[in-house]
């Protein structure tokens, strides 16, 4: 099921790349209009990163799931044997890999334009890497519950950004104690915790979704 | 047989000795309940008369947590074992607890300005209060947005079902958050206890909340139970 | 070996009974909208059947198992949206551990073989739906689920059909049909 998931996102890279020009054009705006202040600038820069970063993950994904399911992929997943919850954790995997990594290399690459140190760079890598299975998890589920509606993206952010809330807490606290120069390790498994927490709340609620989805 | 206390004809029976009852009993603990409130109940020693809307913001609050809490157990209903009639209850009780929740960020905005000079602040339960009323409106757009609202009905009890999960972290998270900006945050009641002469007020005025609940629960479940009827029988003819 | 009973889906069908044994096709005979595909759906379980209903061997299903012994090809073909040919072939080998070996002779008796290196949106309709019906031959189930299975298929299309459903008889296998269109000597309900 894992090689499965893992050949049909790399089928979908010819959509990754509007995924990812997005992502930096948002970025490269958000500095623009922020100004040339630095310390402002490295005081927002991690929030609008995770913003962005959240609400790119939130767009591309309905879209990629709803195409695989006017497909009639869905179909078959559910007449697979493994379980939906093998699938649904593959689906994370595979999108960590093909949008969750190059978002959080993107963002790396991306940060002297919030004139970010080095140290603040890493941990904002650090955080955003942990923070992306659940936010892939979260996008997965929000999208089996809109797949049937016209909303897409923008019903799915509606619904599920609340649910987000205690990642960018956590990951935002920590980028906060970097910057002070204390010690960010509470709030790093603070994050750790709530991540996985929402992976796996996310992936129950969707084994249950995913057959709902499949209704029509 | 296991809910055939749940059955629309029990629910009309019993609503129909009810309804009167509550609408009474409402307007009689909302008429004691202000009387007390703003004229017989002390001014509070700090915050003068100000305080006074406490007693429509306090049991704003609760009525909003109170419907969240009922709103789930009715989507757990609805998406364990699928009970139609669950279906309509749940979505009678959503807008009214996303009533509640307007009005009690509203009061609470209002009771902020005199007493903390602005009318609002990123307090934990400031934030939480906020987040419940973005899931109710979720909620509602989730079943909104669906043709069929059999479907909507399903998907949105799922994301109430989350939501009441994910409630608790995120007071936690937030109040995690604030210990970095603001180490005090304002309580509202200091001492453990009230003196006598609030509660009386805030206990009838909270009565009021409940019994006007029951009384708008039961307009929205009759209606749209009648509704549903009504497609039945377009249906059949 | 496969049982129906009391099968309901309201508004479309109520207490639906019938069963196929072996070596039967079974025709699900209506109009449009009538309910086909929906019927189709809850025994293949992509609907949640009610408890109950369906019976496989003579026993009451556990959903998982008996999905195994079913091949189902709806309206919608199960073709990834940004796949080559190619690609579509190593997506089933993951997904249902089949050889390539097999699906590419498969590929070969449906005449879609020479088409590798196209994407299969951008194939024809029939050859769409030939691709897709290419899995008759390689996934070996016992039980064949097919919704309108004609549809865009050309009279040479049709001919490998009727040919593969035919072998099917012969090796014990059950097909249940879904059509609009009457077929006089295939036993057939109507919804």
């Amino acid at each position: 099921m894992i090689s499965r998931e893992l050949y049909n996102a790399y089928l979908h890279k010819g959509n990754l790349s509007s995924t990812f020009t997005f992502f930096a054009l948002a970025l490269f705006c958000a500095s623009l209009t922020l100004g040339p202040n630095e310390i402002f600038l490295r005081q927002s820069a991690p929030g609008l990163i995770w913003i962005l970063a959240i609400l790119t993950i939130f767009f591309s994904t309905p879209l990629l799931l709803k195409r695989e399911a006017q497909c009639g992929l869905l179909d078959e997943i559910l007449l697979h044997p493994s379980l939906t919850s093998t699938y649904l954790l593959s689906k994370v995997m595979a999108e960590y890999l093909f949008i969750g990594l190059p978002l959080a290399v993107m963002s790396f690459l991306l940060s002297p334009l919030f004139a970010l140190s080095s140290g603040e760079t890493l941990s904002l890598l650090l955080t955003l890497l942990i923070g992306f299975p659940a936010l892939s998890a979260l996008g997965i589920l929000g999208s089996l519950l809109t797949l049937n509606t016209q909303g897409g993206g923008l019903l799915l952010s509606l619904i599920i950004l609340p649910l987000t809330l205690p990642l960018l807490i956590f990951g935002l606290s920590v980028m906060e104690m970097t910057q002070l120069g204390l010690d960010s390790f509470p709030s790093f498994c603070l994050l750790m915790g709530s991540s996985l927490f929402l992976l796996i709340l996310s992936v129950t609620a969707g084994s249950w979704a995913l057959p709902f989805a499949a209704e029509r | 047989m296991k809910f055939t206390l749940a059955k629309p004809r029990y629910f009309l029976k019993v609503t129909n000795f009810l309804f009167p009852i509550a609408l009474v009993l409402g307007a009689l603990c909302f008429a004691a309940g202000l009387y007390s409130a703003l004229i017989t109940s002390p001014p509070d020693y700090q915050q003068g008369d100000a305080m006074r809307i406490m007693y429509i913001h306090v049991p704003a609050s609760w009525m909003a947590l109170f419907c969240y809490g009922i709103l789930a157990v009715f989507s757990l209903f609805v998406v364990v074992w699928r009970h139609p009639f669950a279906e309509i209850l749940a979505i009678s009780v959503a807008p009214i607890g996303a009533l509640f929740t307007v009005l009690s960020l509203v009061t609470g905005s209002l009771w902020g300005k005199p007493m903390w000079g602005t009318y609002w602040v990123w307090d934990a339960r400031l934030t939480s209060v906020l987040v419940l009323l973005f899931l109710y409106g979720g909620y509602w757009a989730l079943y909104k947005a669906y043709a069929h609202s059999a479907q909507g009905i399903r998907a949105a009890s799922l994301l109430a079902i989350i939501g009441v999960i994910n409630l608790p972290i995120i007071k936690g998270s937030v109040d995690w958050w604030n210990t970095l900006h603001q180490p005090a945050s304002l309580t509202k009641f200091g001492s453990p206890s009230i003196h006598p002469s609030m509660l009386l007020p805030l206990g009838l005025m909270t009565a009021a909340y409940g019994f006007y609940f029951l009384v708008l629960f039961i307009i929205r479940a009759r209606t749209e139970l009648n509704k549903r009827k009504l497609l039945v029988q377009e249906g059949l003819s | 070996m496969l049982d129906v009973r009391n099968i309901s889906f309201l508004p479309l069908f109520s207490n639906l009974s019938f069963s196929l044994a072996q070596r039967e096709i079974l025709l699900i005979h209506g109009t449009n909208g009538a309910g086909k595909s929906t019927l189709l759906r809850m025994i293949a379980g992509l609907i949640q059947p009610p408890p109950g209903t369906i019976f496989w061997k003579g026993k009451r299903i556990q959903l998982s198992t008996y999905q195994q012994n079913l091949l189902y090809s709806g309206h919608s073909l199960g073709l990834h949206p940004e796949a080559l040919l190619k690609d579509q072939v190593n997506l089933w080998h993951y997904h249902y551990r089949v050889e390539k070996k097999a699906i590419e002779e498969a590929l070969h008796i449906w005449g879609v073989a020479p088409l590798v290196n196209q994407k299969t949106q951008h194939l024809s309709q029939g050859q769409q739906k030939r691709l897709s019906l290419s899995r008759l031959h390689w996934l070996a189930r016992p039980l064949w689920i097919l919704d309108e299975p004609h549809t865009n298929l050309d009279s040479e299309g049709r001919k490998i059909f009727e040919d593969s459903l035919a072998h099917h008889i012969e090796n014990e296998g059950l097909i249940l049909l879904a059509s609009h269109e009457k077929r006089p000597e295939i036993r057939e309900i109507c919804l």
